[in-house]
């Protein structure tokens, strides 16, 4: 899957001593696909990369509902540990109010300082990233694998939670719209576009009457809940051990109440019509934003859209790199990625434009390369690199614990068990160029476009403004933390 | 080198975790030292962060016959090879065309003038991207690629190095992006432009501009540099004799060799010599560098000085000193400043080997516009206290086990390790140098981080701040000359004021802390 994320990290709380667990687990074992297995006639230059690919991985479930992910590599002292908790807006409570109480659970707890302070010395920056899932992620030397499953504990447990806390949170989000933080550039559109195709975004429309301290204790409870996680775990670490540590550490937590599903939000097509345009003081040059709304399911059609992102935007060869940049000069950059984001896909066309370039004509330039996509197909050298890359970008996802432990918590939640990671490279392998230029014509239509165009201003006072109440804020949650820490010692 | 840097930044708070990286292959398991703590405090029952003993990777070496050098760590998780050809001349070695290394790395980058049926096309059939980052010591070309693509991959790094030709149009393009970067840079980048400023300063020396005397290009230089000046700066510093290959992944060591040989038998080339890296001369009193940015909401303190060689033996300990006065939330600096109720966004402190010469030991702290002008007075009497506070215990271990889990984590994907190679074939290391270095922050010596503190950070600091000017320079004055440049007026001094002790302070303001 080839997709941007929405990160944001913070650093985090303590924990409490974990309670006393013994709650039987079902051992579920997925055996890596062997290279007989993964072996395919169609890509004999690839099968080899398939075989030594495979990941090993063991899936269980506790008792309480907690879905457990191991994955065994001694190649580094190091263990990742990521607990992922589904988000779908079809099925749960409204973004802004999700998106503070992750906020919440990734800093200082008061309670339980003593683990915060070791995590922040021993450990990677925690984070969480945001696609259809929420992970909280961090990285541990191995042998401390035991607190770093207490300090994720901590999270499907509850915090207390202050409106005096939420006021902070809430002029936080507020900047990531803006950029990553205070005093970074914005990501300007994108959120914009997501809105436009999905019908909701997170983090930039927070609401805050929509958000109180009792409401955030509520969906705490009924949403970090066991049921609806999966903690994955990779690094070097011993099989038995780790499962007798996550046992101690979260089998103990209630396992919470189900939620009943929510419809899902009609399509963004069926509310929005027409252009977008935006001004943002940030950005050297205009902005235009393409994007389609995808199939979700996890078939032929998606993946050869995945591919379509590589043929159109994947290296400076690419069709429109080598089209708006290189021959017309009309584009500084041009990105292109497909995204799964709230349970819906949407593939994006991001392009810089030069001073003075007709966003128009750029977009009628894409059209054209999209026509000829669908008509004739990618070229044989073209499909054959846009496979290569997404091997690569395969490969890269599971280099490392700490990304392993993410893409394999999200295909277990995804798709109910991360196994299937094991078939990825031969879903890409298998696609075939009638079928890129198939899923092209049926969905990167002009019917189905949605656009947005950012252009540059001036800093507004307004703006200024709020940008100073995000600074204060980063600086109270930090400073405050700080001093959360043991006085007299560092 | 940065490397160390980004290490630190890993135990930074606020930092988007945006490059989710991973694990190495070290040589042992990771163990509290002997005679350490345990896990828990026996007094409290709290959890204790012991600092890691582990041995860092160690790399394997040989040199082809034309002078190339081959560096190789092998780990087999999942059959991808990091790549990397690295020419041991960066930005330092652009004498008199500031710019022509970093536009040659872009050009390169582009994998010359072939375009979509060249090289570049080749790098991207791999299924990777080819990327060329330059530092003032290194040009370093980069692929990712599955490890059954080595030899193809190793070709194209030759091709790419060895028969690159550019033209005006891609020179013209890559210009025109590079003065974009920067000149956004200059506007909203207030580390860069600190970084900037203070190492034009730290190596000033007189009418001979040093070589490391630019952290970056300017827009100005830029617009100056002509494609000849990067076709020289190629055909002088493009040589086998003063360039390395580095492979971490799933290949054996054997193999690398063997495809070196293959892709890169028909390069050849003469020595290269560096230009003059002389001493900087120390400055004998304080001067603050004031970047004047009136509607910046956050602020940003840096104090920069020179530190030890990167191949002295006082180098780890140096980093730990540099550790506990500057490094995160819980060094001196952080302290002070929260003890004087200045609020504190980020701390933190950095060492930056350079190939030829003294390194730059910086600590920064990022705080609120108004309050930096009471955050230099104790900056600088932590610096002091650094020469005469016996340093602590538990502050000793916390920035041993800050930096023992730091390279720990940093050097754990094989981006990461092919990041080690590469400092080790710039900095002439031996392949086994970091199974010891990381085992020196385990064990650091109070004795040998005391002794690393006075040498390197006894010396007057060359200070910067970003803030308002107008409020600001009187403050500052107290501490010594001000100068107040325009980073975006390619970082113009606009005024000079005299040192003046009689000076008024800065007004206190800002809230304390809510909690």
């Amino acid at each position: 899957m080839l997709r941007r994320e929405v990160m944001c990290s913070r650093w985090l709380a303590g924990a409490r001593a974990a309670g006393p667990v013994a709650l039987s687990l079902f051992l579920a074992l997925t055996a890596p696909a062997t290279g007989a297995e993964a072996a395919n006639s169609q890509a004999p230059a690839s099968g080899g990369v398939r075989a030594a690919a495979a990941t090993a991985i063991r899936r269980t479930r506790l008792d309480n509902g907690l879905r457990i992910v191991l994955s065994r590599d001694s190649a580094a002292p190091t263990v990742a540990i990521c607990l992922a908790i589904a988000r779908s807006p079809s099925i749960d409570a409204p973004d802004e109010r999700m998106h503070v109480l992750e906020h919440l659970l990734l800093r200082d707890d008061p309670n339980a300082r003593a683990l915060h302070r070791v995590e922040s010395i021993m450990a990677k920056a925690p984070s969480i990233a945001v696609t259809e899932t929420t992970h909280f992620v961090t990285l541990w030397p191995a042998h401390a694998l035991a607190l770093g499953l207490a300090r994720q504990a901590e999270r499907l447990k509850g915090m207390p939670i202050a409106d005096s806390d939420i006021e902070t949170e809430l002029r936080l989000i507020a900047s990531e719209s803006r950029g990553g933080g205070p005093l970074e550039p914005s990501d300007s559109g994108t959120s914009a576009l997501r809105q436009r195709l999905l019908g909701r975004e997170v983090g930039p429309s927070a609401d805050r009457r929509a958000v109180d301290a009792g409401g955030l204790q509520e969906l705490q409870r009924l949403y970090f809940t066991p049921g609806r996680a999966v903690l994955s775990v990779s690094g070097d670490f011993e099989v038995l051990e780790a499962l007798r540590l996550i046992r101690e550490h979260l089998g103990a937590i209630a396992p919470g109440t189900a939620v009943a599903a929510r419809p899902a939000p009609p399509p963004a097509s069926a509310r929005l019509n027409g252009a977008t345009a935006l001004e943002d003081p940030n950005i050297l040059g205009p902005l235009l934003l393409l994007g389609w709304e995808l199939p979700t399911q996890r078939n032929t059609e998606r993946t050869a859209l995945d591919l379509v992102a590589q043929v159109l935007g994947g290296g400076e060869t690419s069709r429109l790199l080598q089209m708006l940049v290189h021959e017309q000069g009309s584009a500084r950059s041009v990105e292109v990625w497909t995204e799964n984001r709230d349970g819906r896909d949407l593939l994006a066309i991001r392009a810089v434009l030069q001073d003075g370039a007709n966003p128009s004509h750029v977009r009628r330039s894409i059209q054209a390369q999209l026509s000829a996509l669908a008509r004739f197909g990618p070229t044989a050298r073209e499909l054959a690199k846009a496979k290569g890359r997404a091997r690569v970008a395969h490969l890269l996802s599971l280099e490392g614990n700490l990304r392993r432990s993410m893409r394999l918590a999200e295909a277990e939640l995804v798709w109910s068990d991360a196994g299937l990671i094991n078939g990825e490279l031969d879903a890409y392998e298998n696609v075939s160029g009638i079928q890129v230029a198939r899923a092209v014509a049926r969905h990167l239509t002009f019917g189905h476009l949605k656009e947005v165009l950012v252009n540059p201003r001036a800093t507004s006072a307004g703006g200024r403004e709020a940008r100073d109440r995000d600074a204060g804020a980063a600086l109270e949650r930090y400073s405050a933390e700080l001093l959360g820490s043991p006085r007299g010692s560092p | 080198m940065t490397r160390h840097a980004s290490a630190l930044a890993a135990l930074a708070p606020g930092v988007v975790l945006g490059s989710l990286l991973s694990c190495a292959v070290i040589t042992s398991s990771a163990h509290p030292p002997t005679g350490r703590r345990s896990n828990v405090d026996p007094a409290t029952g709290a959890p204790l962060a012991p600092p890691v003993d582990v041995a860092g990777p160690k790399f394997s070496g040989t040199r082809l016959d034309n002078g190339l050098g081959v560096r190789v760590f092998e780990r087999h998780s999942l059959p991808l090879v990091e790549l990397r050809l690295v020419l041991r001349s960066g930005s330092g070695t652009d004498r008199d065309t500031p710019g022509a290394a970093l536009l040659t790395g872009k050009l390169l980058g582009e994998g010359g003038r072939a375009g979509p049926d060249g090289l570049l096309d080749r790098a991207e059939a791999l299924g990777s991207s080819l990327l060329v980052s330059t530092s003032r010591d290194a040009t370093v070309l980069s692929l990712s690629v599955a490890s059954q693509q080595l030899d193809e991959a190793m070709a194209v790094l030759a091709a790419v190095i060895a028969r690159a030709e550019f033209d005006s149009a891609m020179f013209e393009r890559s210009r025109q992006r590079e003065v974009e970067r920067v000149s956004r840079l200059a506007r909203t980048d207030v580390s860069w432009a600190l970084s900037m400023v203070l190492t034009a300063e730290l190596f000033r020396a007189g009418a001979k501009r040093h070589p490391y005397a630019r952290f970056d290009v300017t827009a100005r230089e830029l617009s100056r540099l002509e494609l000849a000046d990067c076709e020289d700066w190629l055909a002088e510093n493009s040589s086998p004799r003063n360039a390395f290959v580095v492979a971490v992944g799933d290949v054996e060591v054997a193999r690398v060799e063997q495809a070196a040989e293959r892709a890169f038998a028909a390069w050849s080339g003469r020595e290269v010599a560096p230009p003059i890296f002389f001493p900087p001369k120390r400055p004998d009193k304080l001067k603050v560098l004031l970047l004047d940015r009136r509607d910046n909401p956050l602020s940003e303190l840096r104090l920069m000085l020179l530190g030890p060689e990167r191949q002295s033996s006082s180098w780890a300990a140096t980093e730990v000193a540099a550790q506990v006065l500057g490094g995160g939330p819980r060094s001196r600096l952080a302290r002070s400043l929260l003890a004087r109720q200045i609020l504190v966004h980020e701390s933190q402190a950095e060492a930056h080997a350079l190939a030829y010469g003294q390194s730059t030991l910086a600590l920064t702290a990022v705080t609120s516009a108004e309050q930096v002008a009471a955050a230099l007075p104790a900056a600088l009497e932590e610096l002091a206290a650094a020469l005469s506070e016996p340093l602590g215990a538990e502050e000793l271990e916390t920035a041993s086990t800050q930096l023992s889990s730091a390279f720990l984590l940093a050097t754990d994907a094989s981006t990461s390790i092919a990041e080690l190679g590469v400092e080790l074939g710039v900095f002439d290391l031996s392949g086994d140098h970091f199974e010891a270095y990381s085992r020196e922050f385990a064990h650091a010596d109070a004795e040998a981080v005391q002794a690393a503190a006075r040498t390197s950070f006894g010396a007057v600091p060359i200070a910067a701040v970003v803030g308002d000017a107008r409020s600001l320079v009187t403050p500052l004055s107290r501490f010594g000359q001000v100068q107040v440049i325009d980073p975006e007026r390619n970082f113009e001094v606009q005024r000079v004021v005299s040192h003046d002790p009689t000076a008024p302070p800065a007004p206190r303001r800002g809230p304390a802390p809510s909690r």
